[in-house]
């Protein structure tokens, strides 16, 4: 029903974006705000227990000390039974495994045991726990462990959590447990640093043997990297899959997701609505990362009433890229609220962008029609721009007529025919418009950065059509790039700029010869 | 004060009159025709150039970190509100932190849209501006800064609650004090902060003194009221010694003062807070590990300022290249 009223509504919002009144475009159909995130949390609260861990008594606090000794002593065979014993301890052991765990006086075998036997007790307030040490431990190792532990818990409300820890673990030995447990819950989000890692560890390292494994697991055999210049490239087929956008390529979900999951993501996008970016950030990070089902749930948040919550939840999706189609009719009838036009606009290109390659998706509208009746002159400047960028995002070179006209149109604003100009880049126009990207690179009212990238992108595609002027181009451009490490001035930065459109000035005389011999 | 109101009135109230709508503006370059002054001002600021500061544009990957560009690119202030979080726009990035951001109100009085926020009212400006002293308020200010918890921190310090007799000062007292003389004379925009040395200079002071036969140094915060350094996890105070010679060797770290990124699970925020006075033990390594060094050597040391956190060569620190100095001393026994 819900997806039904969906649909109708992205009907309104084409219908009113085709019947441009002889005044000026038609007003968009409104659309309703709601609290929803708030009403989520309070509904899914309502349905779970409270999370607590218990205090422990005297008996309890000797007998986890003891197991702690018993599992930290005995050989493998021996720890089966310290599991079973810690189980009828209940959650009331959790709080003297911890005093073990963070005791920095005990060996660490015995701190180790306290961590298995706490992830041994496989209940809500012991994932809570290892989640803490997962994400918090200032010992790697510690962190791995707890990332090991959890993916052996069932739980998946540990799903939120490391995928934000995702964003910030910089240990090269918990990455990979990070990924493996995400994994083990048919979340992918960890396979593309692992891949990054492999590329650097090479083949047969840790992150490698991790990358295969994950891989099998999700019943992929895997070519071997490809050697690029002196970096592997994993051409995964699994990270393929993860990006899918249409149903069919999706990997599959094992089992549902939990309440408990849910009330996490939910308590994550009420974030939205804090002050500090801090927790917002984390927040997009995670939601971005979900699987491709939770994008349509997700995309009831763009009706809430908090405006935070509702663009912050629409950048989020716009960032799950292809895996976030499910959201492409509330993204498009959310181009109704002027408070969320513009985001809706850029998020629903980013999820309806075919793959490289790719045919485009097939969806109940045209999302290049919807977005390029958003170009029209009378609409809001920032709408028009937005539309205008991610026409060449979408890929879709039915753009190219609208963009043209945009481009050569002197009475727009200077931003837009720029914008236009990019795009028609990024569907292949390259050639045809590199000489203007190189005036609005040149124009001091205009950001060249967007124009520089452009001309970048272009000339590398060029490049990788067999143009040997536009390797050697490209090889000069890059060799101008400033140290990664070291912030380069303002007067380096103009510097370079001025360098490397000159480059260009030269590669486009010579093509003009060229042409003209 | 009469002087300044005047300089506004004659400002505002020369380009056209009354009769006319006011004007709706498109870029702050438009300010410019009457506010020439204030914008060259503006222009020389880093919020000018918040877009397009390569520094920037480095640590926030090119803006790829879309996080980024709520605060450098921001909606108007007004348009999403005092105290609230801002927003990202999509038109003008390049121009930044503007007038616009700052002084552009929802609506007119009469609703329609346009109108600017100003110190003065009036109607007969070509941008019909109001009075609004919430422009003056560090609250106008946190809706950026106080991501980092800059404002807080002020609000947490001497220059805030006027404790101990301090006189009470906020953003504005520092960071857009009066400037020009009579009619000329207003608040500058210039924001100095971080990127002015002399500013960063004057916020603490280095003292040295023997103690219990070795050196020992103090470090204090007495000129922002705010944490020092503050903002910017990208930026970090250093403080170095070495012995004194006519053939300087390599400097060695003592301290450093620096809120770390949320990575960063083990590395302590050291930040050095408003009136704090920090005493930092001369070791031979750094933070107070290795042995003092006794008072009996002659040395050197230096306070550096890093607009990026991280050495080219940790292990080689080489702040007389990477860094600012802001303040030195040579200790003899």
């Amino acid at each position: 029903m819900r997806r039904m009223l969906g649909s109708l509504c992205v009907l309104a919002v084409v219908a009113a974006c085709q019947e441009a009144a002889p005044e000026g475009p038609a007003p968009l159909p409104a659309f309703e705000l709601r609290p929803v995130a708030a009403v989520k949390v309070a509904e899914l609260e309502a349905r779970l227990e409270p999370v607590a861990i218990p205090e422990a008594t005297p008996e309890v606090i000797e007998q986890a000390e003891g197991l702690v000794i018993f599992l930290s002593s005995a050989g493998s065979g021996m720890a089966d039974a310290a599991f079973e014993d810690v189980k009828r301890l209940g959650d009331a052991a959790i709080a003297p495994l911890l005093a073990v765990f963070h005791d920095m006086e005990r060996h660490v075998d015995e701190r180790r045991a306290a961590l298995r036997l706490i992830g041994e007790l496989k209940s809500p307030a012991a994932v809570d726990a290892l989640l803490v040490e997962a994400s918090d431990n200032p010992e790697p190792s510690m962190r791995a462990l707890a990332a090991w532990k959890l993916g052996m818990m069932g739980d998946d409300a540990c799903v939120p959590q490391l995928i934000k820890r995702l964003k910030y673990e910089s240990a090269p030995e918990v990455e990979p447990w990070l990924a493996r447990t995400l994994a083990d819950f048919d979340n992918f989000a960890g396979v593309e640093a692992l891949s990054v890692l492999a590329s650097w560890q090479g083949p047969g390292s840790e992150a490698a043997v991790h990358l295969n494994q994950i891989a099998q697991d999700a019943g992929f055999v895997e070519p071997d990297p490809a050697v690029e210049g002196d970096t592997l490239v994993y051409p995964y087929k699994l990270l393929e899959a993860w990006h899918a956008g249409d149903p069919e390529s999706r990997l599959p979900l094992t089992a549902p997701r939990s309440d408990r999951f849910k009330l996490i993501v939910w308590r994550w996008i009420a974030g939205f609505a804090d002050f500090q970016l801090r927790g917002v950030d984390d927040g997009r990070y995670i939601v971005a990362d979900l699987r491709p089902e939770m994008a349509a749930q997700v995309a009831e948040a763009l009706h809430d009433d908090n405006r935070y919550i509702r663009t912050h939840v629409a950048q989020a999706l716009g960032r799950m890229g292809a895996r976030g189609r499910d959201a492409a009719p509330e993204l498009a009838a959310a181009i109704g609220d002027p408070t969320l036009s513009i985001t809706a606009v850029e998020s629903l290109a980013a999820v309806c962008a075919p793959a490289p390659g790719a045919p485009a998706p097939e969806l109940e509208f045209s999302p290049v029609e919807l977005i390029t009746t958003c170009t029209e002159a009378g609409r809001d400047s920032g709408l028009r721009l937005a539309a205008v960028r991610s026409l060449g995002i979408l890929r879709d070179k039915s753009a190219i007529e609208a963009l043209d006209a945009l481009v050569q149109d002197p009475a727009q604003f200077a931003e837009l025919r720029q914008a236009a100009a990019e795009s028609l880049a990024a569907l292949g126009e390259g050639r045809r418009v590199a000489a203007g990207l190189v005036a609005f690179a040149r124009d001091e009212n205009l950001d060249a950065t967007t124009s520089m990238r452009a001309l970048r992108s272009w000339i590398g595609t060029e490049a990788r059509a067999g143009e040997l002027w536009a390797s050697d181009l490209a090889t000069e451009w890059d060799t101008l790039a400033p140290s990664q490490f070291v912030a380069p001035t303002i007067e380096a930065a103009n510097q370079r700029q001025v360098q490397r459109l000159a480059l260009v000035d030269a590669a486009l005389d010579a093509l003009t010869k060229s042409a003209q011999n | 004060m009469l002087a300044l109101t005047g300089w506004l009135l004659f400002a505002l109230v020369a380009p056209q009159s009354g009769a006319e709508p006011a004007r709706i503006f498109a870029s702050s370059k438009d300010c410019r025709e009457c506010h020439t002054a204030i914008y060259d001002e503006w222009q020389d600021s880093h919020h000018a150039v918040s877009w397009t500061n390569p520094a920037v544009r480095l640590l926030s990957n090119d803006f790829a970190n879309e996080d980024c560009i709520d605060c450098h690119a921001p909606k108007p202030i007004f348009v999403t509100g005092i105290g609230e979080r801002v927003l990202p726009r999509a038109t003008r990035r390049k121009e930044g932190v503007d007038c616009i951001s700052c002084h552009q109100l929802p609506t007119n009085e009469d609703g329609s849209p346009g109108g600017m926020a100003g110190s003065i009212m009036s109607k007969r400006a070509a941008c019909k501006p109001v009075e609004a002293r919430a422009l003056t308020q560090p609250d106008f200010c946190s809706a950026c800064h106080n991501q980092h918890k800059t404002v807080d921190q002020w609000r947490d310090s001497a220059f805030a609650t006027g404790a101990d007799g301090t006189k009470r000062q906020d953003c504005l007292d520092c960071h857009m004090p009066y400037v020009g003389e009579g009619e000329a004379q207003h608040r500058t925009h210039r924001f100095a902060g971080g990127d002015v040395l002399d500013m960063v200079k004057d916020a603490v002071t280095l003292q040295a003194a023997a103690v219990n036969g070795a050196w020992s140094l103090t470090l204090t915060n007495i000129g922002a009221g705010h944490s020092f350094p503050t903002d910017e996890r990208s930026r970090a105070v250093d403080v170095f010694w070495r012995p004194l010679s006519e053939t300087p060797g390599p400097w060695l770290h003592l301290h450093r003062i620096r809120s770390p990124y949320r990575s960063e699970v083990d590395v302590p925020d050291t930040l050095l807070l408003a009136g704090e006075a920090r005493v930092i033990p001369v070791t031979t390594a750094p933070e107070g590990a290795g042995d003092p060094v006794p008072a009996t050597e002659a040395i050197e040391v230096a306070v550096f300022y890093k607009r990026s956190p991280y050495w080219l060569d940790p292990a080689k620190p080489d702040p007389d290249n990477e860094a600012q100095l802001l303040h030195s001393l040579e200790l003899r026994p």
